[in-house]
Parts: structure tokens; sequence; C-alpha cells
């Protein structure tokens, strides 16, 4: 029982930068969320730039752009393709839509059957999608309008009104406001976690294994097997503590709990604090000195948040960050909020939740290879 | 009769190329203060660690407490305590925490250990400072903690691998009481140096390394007995022309002369009025000297002869 009695004493030392990073955690939730319940500021906050080429130029093409202006930017200068491929690289736009001769005509004459639009977005982004409906409501109403007997303009003016109301509504729902804030809330809960464990518990794990420590309680008549078992409990209570406290503070901030899509944020959490474990096992391998803690705190807490789509939207992030962020569990762990948010169950979220484990899995073994390998080589 | 607590057979431990130990023998008998003496890198922490199953070796036997020692014999690691040459405790834990859980290591009853505790810390006399974190404390008293961190479980068999390096020298002295003191109480103790004079105050058996092989052991006195060396006349004089060096060469006894900043040192062997011939021949010259005086060989200097260069040359 001594090395888990230690293990606390150790830890009560760190107890600082654990209210420190909570805290700064708390505030991040708090203002994340916060923004978030604003209602209809938020809807419009998410307005997209679309570059449109007009080929028709006619009525019902008009027609459609100035409805989309309504809750777009266009950009309908001439651009190269160079010009068009860099706006959507960097979000500046989400969509090219190529409108084609005739096209105002055949919805016309086909009440609702026009000629197709090309789309062309970024693969994998919501906002892309987004535009498209918002273009494929617009159309059909106008159309179902014109069935009802009113004329183009008529019609036009009537979906715009309508496209408006139902916007409002859903903005000022509460139950949407609601969805967003939990996982608003348990989105940043990752980065919560692993600032709380590499500030507080991998100080601890690097103490005890600083090679002089190490060696003294080698040598001592308690086996190594015990030694490493109480440290293993010890670390594992408290990272529950953290999660059950973490939990129970999110969920108190989103205002939802034991509800089934709150059950999958909660397994999201647990599997995500078992991977987090298993790279402070990893990272104490490396023998590492235990002041360095709040710098590793900082560095790997901050980058696989950045780059996990913590912070910022997944799809908000430039290619070579997106296609690194895929490599790390805080990107699945988002991904499977997402999933949850578009109504995925537990065998949607399976493969993100394998994939974090497996990260986390890969990286312990390649820790413990490295300690080996370095315990040896100090022989 | 006696009762062998080490025995070391034809130790061998390489590191690639380097032999670090090689066929080294050791045996060390029970109430015994066991000096091990040689230069930096001479295999003295190697050969401890090989006791203490740290280390694996390439050959060779080791028996503590009449018993072969390997890593999982946690009875045997209980009758030995160890302080090593770094001192290694948590910074985070005060002193009486620090010793709690060494001690813990081995006691698992909590009175117990409560009371062997208080007694580490007396001992020590740390009794002061049992609040007090690491880094509060002078290097003396950190290895004074170091100290008591190693002998809380009071153990039968104490290691100590160079505890009194860069140690100011009271605390020196009350480290050297302190080893002396449990060793009167019982315990057999492995006494690792480089500093001959600690050595030569404290231990009953003194054994000499040098690149990894025993090569002289026996008590301070049977050392000095073992060598050619009786008696060094030390003369403090300044500009000694090299023929008087010379010269003096051919005095009785006299097997060897040195001159160096502005001292001589005359070896001899045998003899009885040694320094009452160099004084004479100053005389007779009309040479002018600061000083002169007598010495008996020194370890350094049965080092010196058994192995060519001196124990402070090799450390430079």
């Amino acid at each position: 029982m001594i090395v888990f009695k230690t293990f606390f004493k150790v830890l009560s030392r760190y107890k600082f930068s654990m209210i420190m990073y909570l805290a700064i955690a708390l505030a991040i939730i708090t203002i994340m969320s916060g923004f978030n319940s604003s209602g209809n500021a938020s809807y419009y906050s998410v307005s997209q730039g679309i570059i449109v080429l007009d080929n028709d130029k006619s009525e019902v093409s008009r027609g459609l752009i100035a409805y989309l202006e309504t809750i777009n930017y266009i950009y309908e200068d001439d651009y190269t393709e160079e010009q068009i491929t860099d706006m959507i690289y960097y979000t500046k736009a989400s969509n090219y839509l190529i409108i084609p001769e005739g096209f105002g005509e055949a919805f016309l004459s086909d009440s609702g059957n026009p000629l197709k639009i090309e789309s062309t977005k970024e693969v994998d982004t919501r906002m892309g999608y987004t535009v498209e409906a918002e273009m494929d409501s617009y159309l059909k109403l106008t159309a179902n309008y014109m069935k009802g007997g009113y004329s183009f303009s008529e019609a036009d003016e009537l979906s715009r009104e309508s496209l408006a109301d139902m916007s409002a509504v859903n903005m000022v729902s509460e139950v949407v406001i609601q969805d967003d804030k939990i996982f608003t809330v348990f989105t940043i809960l990752p980065y919560a976690l692993l600032t709380l464990l590499c500030s507080a518990v991998l100080p601890v794990i690097l103490r005890f294994g600083t090679m002089l420590i190490s060696r003294r309680t080698g040598i001592s008549s308690l086996p190594s097997v015990k030694k490493q078992s109480m440290l293993a409990l010890a670390s594992a209570l408290v990272t529950i503590g953290m999660i059950c406290v973490l939990i129970i503070i999110s969920s108190l901030l989103s205002g939802e709990m034991l509800t089934a899509r709150w059950a999958l944020i909660a397994i999201d959490v647990i599997v995500f604090s078992m991977t987090a474990v298993m790279i402070i096992i990893a990272l104490s391998s490396f023998g590492i000195n235990p002041e360095a803690a709040p710098a590793i705190t900082n560095i790997v807490a901050l980058s696989f948040s950045f780059l996990g789509g913590i912070f910022v939207p997944i799809e908000h992030l430039g290619g070579t960050a997106k296609a690194i962020g895929q490599f790390l569990p805080t990107y699945w762990y988002s991904e499977a909020i997402e999933r949850i948010k578009s109504g995925g169950g537990l065998n949607d979220i399976a493969i993100c939740l394998g994939i974090q484990l497996l990260f986390g899995l890969m990286v312990m073994v390649i820790g413990m290879l490295y300690g080996r390998y370095n315990l040896r080589k100090a022989e | 009769m006696s009762q062998t607590v080490v025995e070391v057979k034809n130790l061998v431990k390489r590191y690639k190329e380097l032999i670090a130990l090689d066929n080294f023998n050791m045996k060390i008998e029970k109430g015994e203060v066991f000096g091990l003496l040689g230069p930096n890198g001479s295999g003295k922490t190697t050969t401890i660690n090989c006791i203490l199953s740290l280390l694996n070796y390439n050959n060779g036997e080791i028996k503590v407490f009449g018993e072969e020692m390997k890593n999982t014999r946690y009875d045997l690691k209980k009758k030995i305590g160890v302080v090593m040459q770094d001192v290694a405790v948590f910074d985070e834990l005060n002193v009486y925490d620090n010793i709690d859980y060494f001690c813990g290591l081995y006691i698992g009853d909590k009175e117990t250990r409560k009371k062997y505790v208080e007694e580490a810390i007396e001992f020590v006399g740390l009794e002061n400072f049992k609040k007090f974190r690491p880094k509060k404390l002078s290097g003396g008293l950190l290895r004074r903690l170091n100290i008591a961190c190693g002998i809380a479980h009071k153990p039968e068999l104490i290691i100590l691998d160079e505890p009194t390096v860069a140690v100011d020298p009271q605390s020196r002295n009350k480290i050297l009481e302190g080893i002396t003191e449990l060793n009167r109480k019982g315990a057999t103790i492995i006494y690792t140096s480089h500093y001959m004079e600690e050595v030569e105050q404290i231990c009953t058996h003194i054994l000499i390394m040098d690149k990894g092989k025993n090569v002289a052991e026996g008590t301070s006195d049977e050392l000095k007995r073992s060598i050619k060396n009786t008696e060094n006349v030390i003369v403090d004089v300044r500009n000694l022309d090299e023929k008087h060096v010379e010269a003096m060469k051919k005095l009785n006894h006299v097997y060897e002369v040195k001159y160096m900043s502005d001292r001589l040192v005359i070896k001899c062997a045998g003899g009885r009025h040694n320094i009452s011939h160099v004084i004479d021949y100053f005389a007779d010259n009309n040479l002018d000297y600061d000083r002169i005086y007598s010495e008996l060989p020194t370890l350094n200097d049965v080092f010196l002869e058994i192995t060519g260069t001196s124990l402070r040359d090799q450390e430079a």
C-alpha cells in the first residue's frame, strides 16, 4: 500500500496545476457553449461563400442567386480554375455553382425539373451540402407554388418568405439550442482530460519512474509487479475520478443527462480517457524529467485539440492539418461526436472508438519498447 | 565462528568491448566494515549493482547470506539496505514522508514503521527538519536523508556507495560516526569510496580494486606491510638542484626520490633513522629548507605500488 499512498501524496503537490487546468477547461467550455446558445446569431454566422457562374442569366437563375445571397455571400466575378480551387481550399467559398444555359426555360416548362446545376465542393464538409440543401429547398418550393398557379415572381417571393420563417422557427426552438450545447460542451472535454492527466498524473508516474527512484525501489523487497500494480491502480482511480467530475460538470452545463445520446457521448469520453491513459503511459516510458510536465501538457493538449477538431471544427482546418489530424485520437473522438449529432448509434461510432483505442495501444507499445531499449542501453 | 555475508566468485561483467569486472572475487564476513577502494571506473559500483541484481553479469557467482542472489530473492533483499551514490528521494515529499516511503518498501506494519522512521531520523540528526522538503536541505543534510532512507528498515547488510561525495567536513564526520555506530549495533557494512582516509578510518577490512580486478586486500596495516615502502620523508624546499636529487637516491634505504612543485618526496624501504640521514645531507651541503617531516605509507602508496599509478592521478 505504501506505493499507492505515496502516489496520492506526490499527486497532492500538483493540485494547483490540476485546479488551474480544470478552471481553464471550464472557462473554455462555458465560453464555447455561451456562443452556441445565442440562437439566430449563430445561424447567420455560418453563412457560406459561393462562387456562381450563371450561364443562363434568366429570371429563374437570378431569382435563385438572389435567394442564396440572402443567406450567403456570392462571388460572381470571372475566376480562373486555380483561383476557384484556392477559394474552396481556404474555405473562402464552400461551393462553385455552374448554372447551365437554358436552366430557367427548363424550370418553367417542366414545372420543377430544371437542368442540373453543377456544384463543386470540398468533400467531407457540411458547408457544401448545406448550400445544396438551401438551393434544393428553394427550387422545390418555388416549383410547388408555381404548380398552385402562381407566377414565377410570386412563387419566388412566397418561397423566400416561407424559407425565412422556417429558419426562424428552427433556430429559436429550445430543443435545437440544447442539442448544440451538449455537443459543444462534450467536444471540448478531451482538452480538459488531457491537460489534467498530463499536468497531474504524468509527473507523478514520471517521478516514480526516474532512474534513481526506480532503482532504489527496485532493490527493495517489494516485488516489481506489486509496485506497478499499485501505480496502475492509483492512476486508474485518479483518471476515473477525473472522468466522473468532467462528465458531471459537462452534463450540468449542457443540461442533459442519462439520455441515449448522452450515454453514447459518455462511451466516447470513456474510450478517449483510456486512450489518454495509454498516451500517458507511453510518455512516461521516455524517461522525461517530471519538471517538464507543464511543457508536455501544453504541447500534447493543444496540438491534439487543435488538430483533432476540439477547438476548431475539422472542416475549418487546412489540408495538411486535417491530414495530420486523422492520425490523432481527438479527431476520432470529434468524429464520433459528429456522428452522434447526426443521429448515429453505437454501430456508427464503433469505428471511431476502435481507432482511438488502436492509437492508444500503438503509442503505448512504442513507448514500452523504447523504455525497454533504454533500460538495456543503460545496462 | 565467522559467517560469510557476501561471497563473490569469479565475477565477469562486460560492456561490449570493455571488461568492467574481470574474474573478481570478494568475501565479506559478518560484522565487518568492508571497504571497497578504487579509483573512479575501477568497478566498485558495478560490483555493488551486480550484488544487488540491478545488473546482469556474464559469468561468476554471487551469494548473499549463503544463498544465491537473484532479482526475485525478496527475502534476501529485505535484509539489505542500500545508500546509493546519488541521492534518490522524492522532491515532492518531506523528510519524514521520504523515509516512511523507503522504509515502507520493506516494513508493512504501520506502527513498526513509524517507530523505525523516528529512529532513523534521530540517528542521522534530522529531527529539526522532518517537515522540510529535500530542496530546502543543504548538501550534507540531503546525504543524511539519503542514508536514513537506506537504513530505516534496520537491515543486516548495509551497502554505502560513496555516501560522502560532495559533503562538508561536519556532515562527513557525522556520516562516518553513524556508519561506525551501525556496525556496533551489528550491521555488516560494505563501504565503497575513493577517499582513502575515510576507508582507513572506518574499515576493518579493505579491498583495493583496479580495472575490475581485486588487486589487494586485508586490513589497513596488512596492506601497508605488504609493500616495499615503509616511510616517506618529505621536504619543502625551493630551487633544489637536480644533482642533489640524484645524490639523495644514493642514501641508505632510499629507493625513489621525486622533486615536484618545491616538494621533495623521498621513499624509503626499511631503515630506522631515514629522516636523520636526509637532515644530515641538507646540513652537509648548506641547503636551506622550509619544513621536513616523515610519513608512514598511506593506502595511496599501497595502490601506487601495486598498480603503478596513484588513486588521485586516475581521478584527475
